[in-house]
């Protein structure tokens, strides 16, 4: 009877404290982005509410990293990433980066896909993998902005993005869709553009004094430097 | 001799093609295509000069119908000379293409049009330092304004020449064309189409990509971009040594409140409206003079001259095709389209896409779609012709859709003629927000359910300019012309088949069979399964004969409001008329057609069926 019931509470110890590559780097990420905003150690329930998940679950897996030495605790109870595990966290940082310019950049998904993606897939990509595609990356163009994870920022600034009255310069321009159109009325790299209306996110651009009407989906994929 | 006028969009092109040709011009559709080619003659020293006005493109390597369209008619040296008309004012832009066609190597004159609106602007042009640089001769015009427009001909026959101006292209793009020119033997242009896949000779074209392939891994771009770059390069480089600005106020004119959210968006739904009021105003003033005219000189003769009944059916239906066809084409169609062509030549319409784009791109289309769909307002048939121009494959199956259920003019003669005047105005009015809701519906729908890509729009929008009224009469019959040479002939024909089917009494038949739902179910009448039958045939048929079949013109003494209602709402939304459906086939594909139609008659019997029960237990 004994042995039956220590088995099964074996059972339930490891099914609850099992913790995927997903969950742990997602944990360590959880615990980097909330010291970058407080600048201090944090508590395991605020780190719940960061990752989204039970403030139950996020105890375990904090305890199964101060195993592994990637976290510490300090004498009020909070928490802290060791090196070892600021360095694991900073990989998979530097993983969802490249994916998401990937996705973005290269086969032209919209910001919020191409980030929710990069959040799945970062975590089951090799190393080898992401180095390959930044030097791919890094072939194709060279991209002015750079991606903060999880914040709001756009790679580039696109066309989309700017407003009302802005005179911009076009760097780059994506896919191959309509782009020859747009080569076709001017809009090559190096161009002057000024924006002359938006309505909704469909705009309205000044190119070699014709006035041209563009859909979002279009202007999203016309890179642009703002001029000074 | 033959002359060819090439050119952007919007360049004046085509009035200074009606002041070369006069009166007499012939509008032919290219075969394979829809694209509108206008020729015409005019006679220069007793020389008969065949003139053609080619449609507006912005490149010459293009894949659109237009593009490829003439790049054929430019490589097959179609044109003994080749007139490229530029608008001066934009001249920077417009020099993009022109460089293109200097390298085709055909005799050209270059004729730069809008001299006045350039002028207004503090632009000048040194038209000689112009003609050294490129080797043609160079004409300033002003076609709005008739000035300089009479030598353009004569110039362009005794002075044409091939130009000598070449675009120095990146070194590896003329690295290739001296490579597979040496290879092939071939000239400088076809190795840069052949370098983007376009040609014939399929030994040229094999090498060609070959190379092409290295030079986009080299430049991490496709070839035709690069070829674009280093045109719009030249292009300004050519265009700051013959262009000097004087400085000059820069203003936005009415633009400034039309392109805005607000007001811009209200004064459309304003110029919209009034568009469709004075085209009913208008129209039903001059049908009732067309239809009482015919009825006065060949019906009433007709009905008198006691023919043999079966004969008299025949003449009787066939006759009756084209007075409906006239009453409806003439008044409503051609008073829309000429309204609508005085809208496109402003340039309004491109604004009015502009303003659509965000509205449409609900529906899984673009802006540009709002075109067709405004188009609809005043016959589908047209309106399904010009969903060609719009995007992908998609697109156009959505546009099919949502436009076959856009009230053309004959629709509103329906609503108008039962409803308005039977019902009440309001009443007419909500069976156009029933409409509209389930164009809406529909849209949504689709584009949650279609599969396929999604291009968003690149329009130009040309400044606002006055219209010519030639240009717009021709325009105006342009478009009719499509709605005479495809729906009338359907018409004279289902007119008499439906005619024989009464005749020999297959009409009552269907009455008896059809009697359960339009009894049981729409709570109409009998006949109306055969005035809905007939309204197949032409929308504002469907009108007529409920009133011929209930023997009275006023129709409530027969029919309660709420079935002139329902009547109204079914005979609307039910199936596009033969001619709809017959375009349909030819533009979208026999699936379509055939799906469009099945969903329309659905769509229009529930909407009936529901207001039915609805009134009936309210």
């Amino acid at each position: 009877m004994s042995t039956v019931s220590s088995t099964i509470n074996r059972f339930i110890n490891n099914y609850l404290t099992r913790m995927d590559t997903a969950e742990r780097e997602d944990t360590l990420l959880s615990l980097m982005r909330l010291f970058e905003r407080t600048k201090e150690s944090s508590c395991s329930s605020d780190l719940a509410n960061q990752a989204g998940i039970p403030v139950q679950n996020m105890e375990q897996f904090l305890y199964l990293l101060i195993e592994s030495g990637d976290v510490e605790k300090d004498e009020n109870g909070r928490y802290f990433l060791t090196n070892k595990g600021l360095h694991a966290a900073k990989t998979v940082m530097r993983r969802h980066h490249v994916l998401e310019t990937f996705l973005q950049e290269m086969l032209g998904m919209d910001h919020e896909k191409a980030h929710e993606q990069a959040c799945t897939m970062e975590h089951h990509t090799s190393d080898d993998t992401i180095n390959r595609l930044r030097q791919f990356l890094r072939k194709g163009r060279d991209c002015p902005g750079s991606c903060q994870v999880h914040h709001r920022h756009h790679t580039c600034t696109t066309l989309a993005d700017c407003r009302q009255g802005e005179h911009v310069t076009i760097t780059a321009i994506k896919g191959c869709g309509r782009a020859l159109r747009l080569a076709d009325l001017g809009l090559i790299p190096g161009q002057e553009v000024q924006v002359l209306e938006r309505m909704a996110d469909t705009m309205l651009i000044r190119v070699k004094d014709c006035d041209i009407a563009i859909s979002p989906e279009i202007a999203r994929t016309v890179l642009v430097g703002v001029d000074q | 001799m033959k002359i060819g006028l090439i050119g952007n969009p919007n360049v004046g092109k085509s009035l200074i093609f009606s002041h070369l040709t006069g009166i007499g011009v012939e509008v032919s559709n290219y075969p394979g295509t829809t694209v509108d080619i206008l020729s015409g003659v005019s006679c220069i020293n007793r020389l008969p000069v065949e003139i053609t006005d080619l449609p507006g493109i912005y490149s010459l390597d293009g894949e659109s119908d237009e593009e490829r369209l003439v790049r054929d008619l430019v490589t097959s040296r179609s044109f003994d000379v080749l007139v490229m008309v530029l608008d001066a004012a934009h001249l920077e832009r417009n020099l993009y293409l022109f460089l293109q066609v200097l390298e085709h190597q055909v005799p050209m004159i270059a004729v730069l049009n809008m001299a006045d609106e350039a002028e207004e602007q503090g632009i000048s042009i040194n038209t000689q330092a112009f003609s050294d640089i490129c080797g043609v001769p160079v004409l300033l015009t002003a076609a709005t304004i008739g000035k300089n427009l009479p030598e353009i001909i004569p110039l362009a026959l005794e002075k044409a020449a091939i130009g000598h101006f070449q675009v120095s292209y990146d070194r590896h793009i003329e690295a290739a064309i001296r490579t597979l020119g040496r290879l092939s033997g071939a000239d400088r242009i076809s190795v840069l189409l052949a370098l983007q896949g376009i040609g014939t000779d399929v030994l040229l074209l094999e090498g060609a990509a070959t190379i092409a392939k290295e030079i986009e891994e080299e430049h991490q771009m496709p070839v035709s971009r690069i070829l674009a770059g280093n045109r719009h390069h030249a292009a300004t480089e050519l265009s700051k040594q013959v262009i000097t600005r004087a400085p000059v106020k820069e203003s936005r004119g009415p633009d400034r409140w039309l392109l805005r959210p607000f007001p811009g968006v209200l004064i459309m739904a304003g110029v919209l409206i009034s568009l469709l009021l004075c085209v009913f105003m208008v129209g039903s003033f001059f049908e009732e003079l067309i239809v009482e005219g015919f009825d006065l000189f060949i019906i009433e003769p007709l009905k008198a001259a006691g023919f043999d009944p079966l004969v008299y059916e025949l003449l009787f239906s066939f006759f009756i095709a084209i007075q409906a066809g006239l009453g409806i084409a003439f008044p409503f169609v051609f008073t829309f389209y000429l309204l609508m062509s005085v809208v496109e030549d402003t340039g309004y319409m491109s604004r009015i896409a502009f303003l659509a784009d965000r509205i449409m791109h609900r529906f899984g289309l673009h802006g540009q779609a709002i075109i067709p769909m405004v188009l609809g307002l005043g016959c589908n048939v047209p309106a399904v012709m010009a969903i060609r121009q719009i995007g992908t494959k998609r697109e156009r199956y959505i546009a099919a859709f949502l436009i076959t259920m856009v009230p053309c003019s004959a629709r509103t003669v329906i609503i108008a003629g039962i409803v308005a005047v039977f019902v009440g105005i309001y009443a007419a009015l909500s069976i156009y927000l029933i409409i509209f809701v389930l164009i809406l519906l529909t849209g949504i729908f689709l584009s949650r359910v279609t599969t396929g890509s999604q291009l968003g729009m690149v329009l130009e929008v040309p400044p606002l300019r006055i219209p010519s009224p030639g240009m717009v009469l021709t325009r105006a019959w342009i478009h009719i012309r499509e709605f005479l040479v495809i729906a009338m002939p359907l018409l004279i024909v289902s007119s008499v088949i439906l005619g024989l089917l009464g005749f020999y009494g297959i009409l009552d038949v269907i009455e008896l069979y059809t009697a359960p739902v339009m009894e049981g179910l729409l709570g109409l009448p009998t006949f109306a399964s055969t005035s809905l039958l007939f309204g197949i045939l032409r929308k504002e048929m469907a009108f007529e004969t409920l009133v011929v079949l209930a023997g009275t013109a006023n129709l409530t003494e027969v029919m309660t409001t709420l079935q002139l209602y329902i009547f109204a709402l079914v005979s609307t939304l039910f199936v596009p008329c033969i001619s709809t459906i017959a375009v349909l086939y030819r533009e979208q594909g026999l699936k379509t057609a055939v799906l469009i139609s099945i969903y329309t008659v659905l769509l229009g019997l529930v909407a009936g069926i529901l207001i039915n029960y609805v009134f009936r237990v309210m």
